[in-house]
């Protein structure tokens, strides 16, 4: 049997939203939980190495991993830049793009609402936020 | 119905890992199955917390689940693994999210 075949016969839907951290009562997250953002960075690549449908979100301090303005150097900014070999080609950015927002170009970013983003959780076998 | 949790709890809140257990404890009472539980982050501390330890212990008897340590989290935090708890990468986890019908997670 091939290899892909037995990957794609067990493939499910995920929706994994980056935040890096829980929004304080004051509205923002006092900084980005980065071991949060690595943690599910690392499970969306390995989802997608195993032949999982993934959907990568960026809502909070996580949009920061998109803006074009951040360093390229930063290890994690270079970790999602692998995201298309691991077949996520595309990611999102919760109700946080405006036409001012300049994203990194090496990624496809599109913006996703609120309702959208519950829509696709909805439909999802698997929903995890980090 | 199937269930596999990822736990990112710190153990310097054990009432939370307490929670975590209790949840297990009322799904197993209720006929699911716990199939795995998965430690990433600062959760590995909280499974190996004094206090926890010897629950997870019982717990491990009492659902025949997998206690999965983060490999990447063991090694930061530079931590011995007693049984019954097992270094594990994400390959494991993605495996159990795949064949249980839900995947639970406490941050």
């Amino acid at each position: 049997m091939p290899i892909g075949w037995c990957l794609l016969s067990n493939s499910k839907s995920w929706l994994i939203t980056l935040a890096g951290g829980a929004p304080t009562s004051a509205g923002g997250t006092g900084g980005a939980d980065r071991t949060a953002l690595q943690a599910g960075l690392d499970l969306a690549l390995a989802a997608g190495a195993f032949g999982q449908r993934v959907t990568l979100v960026f809502a909070g301090d996580g949009v920061d991993l998109i803006k074009s303005t951040t360093d390229t150097e930063d290890p994690l900014y270079r970790l999602l830049g692998s995201a298309p070999f691991y077949d996520i080609d595309s990611v999102f950015v919760l109700d946080r793009a405006t036409p001012q927002t300049a994203f990194r170009d090496d990624l496809r970013v599109t913006a996703m609402s609120k309702t959208e983003w519950l829509a696709v959780a909805g439909e999802a076998h698997v929903v995890v936020n980090y | 119905m199937k269930i596999s949790l990822i736990i990112r709890t710190p153990g310097t809140v054990p009432t939370q890992c307490e929670r975590v257990q209790e949840f297990i404890q009322s799904a197993v009472d209720q006929g699911h199955q716990i199939e795995q539980c998965f430690f990433q982050g600062a959760g590995v501390a909280a499974a190996l917390n004094d206090q926890t330890l010897p629950r997870w212990r019982q717990l491990a008897t009492l659902t025949g689940a997998e206690l999965l340590l983060c490999s990447q989290a063991v090694e930061a935090y530079a931590l011995a693994v007693p049984e019954p708890f097992v270094i594990a990468g994400l390959g494991a986890l993605v495996e159990s999210a795949v064949n249980a019908d839900r995947l639970v997670s406490f941050v």
